[in-house]
């Protein structure tokens, strides 16, 4: 669809990530540094010497962001997950570091290229079943502001659990200090114009790793770049990792790969097995680096439609996982908030009866009713989790609508090369009808061209909600919407105006 | 033996190190447009240390992250005969960004260091201060008149041309340095741009003058490639022109300098 016209709501969220007007220098910090930003070590103890002055103005930011979302929520006019922190940020600069001080039992923090919103979700959910009363902030706002504003708007808990996006690691360790544990879910290219490389973004965790003492680290050890940033850290860690079966590792092997050689030496990484990017089990051809052993190993992966299940052996138990959500992901996903909450004290066989209940949250995947028809959006953001929507809804039975809306919005990357590395040609399933919608609707239609889509099945739409009215009018019952990260909410607020039913989403 | 279709013998030099941005749709859209017109592409894959074939058609050089650069370079290095008997012999040849920036003579990075270059373009390139990342839009003259070439550029190094020729004139974005309007280089049947990514499939004219070009090296007959319906194509590459558009006339509100972007388009073959 074009781009709605600017409101409120847009203006709210997603925050504007990076001042866009000039490039970053290879230096800078990606994003949301404060200017008046500590260094790293000195800002994570909370200030003391005039400390009653800054608390009383921690008071007062709590107060006026509060002021804020219930003015935000009276006039109906958005989303109130990031405006209120940023006024109390502004109100208080330590407002963060007094909230994160005041914890008697610490903070967790998430975070990572993908799959952060969803292990943070499955974390609280687990916490949660265990009475354990805690601060976290939901819908993906996970920069300064969206934490603040979970810390100014939710009731006092001892514990916090923060999403943080994996370029603002650094800057949140500074304000919030030292965490009890760090999940690194895995790096992948994502929004390369805005973030820079990949390099750069591993530079930044090791920055926010340093100021972490005493904190253990929830690593990938299927991933290469995780595993190396984890090992180097000196920090102690639980690697999590996957023994999938053959198909599952044929699938990968086609896939981009963000890690060809060894983060230690340069060297070649060789692979014994690849399945989903560049995460399998590797080995360095020129040193010792290799795939670290996991704690925490899930096995006998069973993948559906409509769930994922594994055997899944932990150093004290072996316990058995069930997910009412798809893909192999989801597992990767699970396994990170195992080992989180297990070092938060969770007896793994309490966690995953919990997991088992848990369901998808923020729309990224949500389904919808619409006249007769079930529309399910998928969030796709990158190349690799494109792929992963894509082979979770190869499982899907029967021919559907495939619904792509690419924008090229400053929170979604303005470079929309990323579609070329997504492995649509032996991922893209068959479809009745494949629809190109978005700001680059045009650049999105060339793709599924080159990736094999038959003309006649081809279109493209300037506009979602015309494109959905002639799917579901020539009788398509079961349509699939992939956007990126801004069309997600003009995907949501298309199907509101509508009038679509909401079957599956629990973000209330 | 009667062969059922013509065949071009082509190299991807370093596909899993080189490997960025979406270069793989520039390797899809030159073997499908090539298929379309009967035409096959038999691709070879040489990696770091891999022994290359002696002669091809046609050679793709990717982009790739800072981290692998040098050990790319050595290895370019190692292979700078072959690579220059390719160019002379009239190998069609495409190298992207950090592609582009190892076929010149040398890289002077942040600290002064200096990585060399295999030297097939007379060009250097500096670690500048500021990455230079946006839509580009160029103006290219080819033998088959002016096209118009659009794309996203993302790189930390800036070029700077000695006795080689430009790809094209920058009309909107930076080009490889941001300050002289050139973009990319060419020399012979050696191209090489900064914009990554779907440059070809987005740009079909580009592909095929690639294709052409590798036809006349292996003594087919260019006539081989007629004409695609290229409708898509063009509807993405508009609007990847009218996104550089709009990036250019935000920044010329904010005081960047007016470029011709319009009037030159009016001359160009679109």
């Amino acid at each position: 669809m074009r781009r709605l016209p600017p409101k409120e709501s847009d203006s709210l969220r997603p925050e504007p990530r990076q001042d866009l007007r000039r490039p970053l220098a290879p230096d800078e910090p990606a994003r949301c540094a404060a200017p008046d930003a500590a260094p790293w070590v000195a800002a994570s103890a909370p200030a003391t010497a005039g400390g009653a002055l800054s608390t009383s103005r921690s008071v007062l930011a709590g107060f006026a962001a509060r002021s804020v979302a219930r003015a935000i929520t009276a006039t109906r006019s958005g989303s109130a997950s990031t405006l209120p922190g940023k006024v109390a940020n502004l109100v208080a600069p330590t407002f963060l570091s007094d909230r994160a001080a005041r914890l008697t039992e610490g903070f967790a923090l998430v975070t990572g290229t993908n799959g952060k919103t969803t292990t943070a979700a499955m974390s609280a959910a687990v916490l949660r079943a265990a009475g354990r009363p805690l601060v976290h902030n939901t819908e993906g706002a996970n920069l300064l502001s969206g934490i603040a504003t979970a810390f100014a708007l939710q009731a006092p808990a001892p514990f916090a659990l923060l999403e943080v996006d994996e370029a603002a690691l650094p800057q949140a360790v500074a304000r919030l200090g030292a965490a009890r544990a760090v999940v690194l879910t895995n790096v992948f290219r994502d929004q390369l114009d805005r973030y820079g490389e990949i390099d750069r973004l591993t530079e930044g965790w090791r920055t926010a790793l340093r100021g972490s003492r005493g904190a253990a680290l929830i690593a990938n050890a299927d991933d290469p770049l995780v595993a190396y940033t984890a090992l180097q850290s000196e920090l102690p860690v639980v690697f999590f990792g996957i023994d999938p079966g053959s198909d599952v590792t044929a699938a990968g092997a086609h896939e981009v790969s963000d890690a060809a050689i060894c983060p230690r030496c340069g060297a070649r990484l060789e692979y014994r097995s690849r399945w989903m990017g560049h995460l399998g089990r590797y080995r360095c051809a020129g040193c010792d680096f290799a795939r670290p052993r996991p704690a925490l190993l899930a096995r006998d992966i069973a993948l559906s439609e409509h769930g994922a299940a594994a055997v899944v052996t932990t150093p004290s138990s072996e316990v058995r996982l069930s997910l009412k959500v798809a893909g192999l992901h989801s597992i990767y996903n699970a396994l990170a908030a195992l080992g989180l909450t297990s070092r938060i004290g969770v007896d793994p066989r309490e966690a995953v009866a919990a997991l088992a209940r848990y369901h998808p949250v923020f729309g990224r995947s949500s389904v919808y009713s619409l006249r007769g028809a079930l529309i399910r959006v998928s969030l796709t953001k990158n190349p690799a989790g494109l792929n992963q929507t894509l082979r979770t809804l190869r499982t899907a039975s029967g021919y559907r609508a495939l619904v792509f809306v690419l924008n090229d919005n400053i929170a979604d990357g303005r470079d929309i090369s990323w579609v070329w590395d997504a492995d649509l040609e032996s991922l893209l399933p068959s479809a009745n009808a494949y629809v190109a919608c978005g700001t680059r609707a045009q650049g999105m239609a060339l793709r599924l061209k080159y990736a094999g889509v038959p003309r006649e099945r081809l279109t493209s739409a300037g506009d979602l909600r015309s494109a959905l009215d002639a799917l579901i009018a020539r009788g398509e019952r079961a349509i699939d919407v992939l956007p990126t990260y801004t069309a997600l909410d003009e995907v949501r607020s298309t199907l509101r105006a509508e009038g679509a039913a909401t079957v599956l989403d629990d973000r209330a | 033996m009667e062969h059922d279709h013509p065949t071009l013998t082509a190299v991807h030099l370093y596909p899993t190190t080189m490997d960025t941005y979406g270069d793989r749709g520039n390797v899809t859209a030159l073997t499908k447009r090539a298929q379309w017109r009967g035409v096959e592409i038999a691709w070879r894959d040489v990696e770091l240390g891999q022994s290359a074939p002696a002669g091809c058609d046609l050679l793709f050089l990717g982009g790739g992250q800072d981290r692998v650069q040098r050990a790319v370079a050595e290895d370019l290095v190692t292979r700078h005969d072959w690579l220059a008997e390719l160019a002379g012999g009239g190998t069609a040849m495409l190298a992207v960004c950090a592609g582009l920036q190892l076929l010149g003579t040398r890289y002077v990075d942040a600290s002064g260091g200096v990585l060399p270059g295999v030297g097939l373009l007379d060009l250097e390139t500096v670690a500048g201060n500021d990455r230079l990342i946006g839509n580009v839009v160029a103006e290219v003259v080819t033998g088959t008149g002016r096209h118009l070439l659009a794309g996203f550029e993302n790189h930390g190094g800036k070029t700077y041309l000695g006795d080689t020729e430009p790809l094209g004139r920058v009309l909107a974005g930076h080009g490889n340095n941001g300050e002289d309007g050139t973009e990319g280089a060419r020399s012979g049947t050696l191209l090489a741009t900064y914009l990554h990514g779907p440059v070809l499939p987005r740009n079909a004219w580009l592909a095929d003058h690639l294709l052409s070009l590798a036809l006349t090296h292996a003594g087919l007959d260019p006539a081989l490639l007629p004409a695609l319906d290229d409708g898509l194509e063009a509807a993405a590459r508009e609007e990847a022109i009218a996104v550089a558009e709009r990036d250019r006339r935000r920044d010329r509100r904010r005081g960047r300098p007016r470029r011709l972007l319009e009037r030159l388009r009016g001359r160009a073959t679109l």
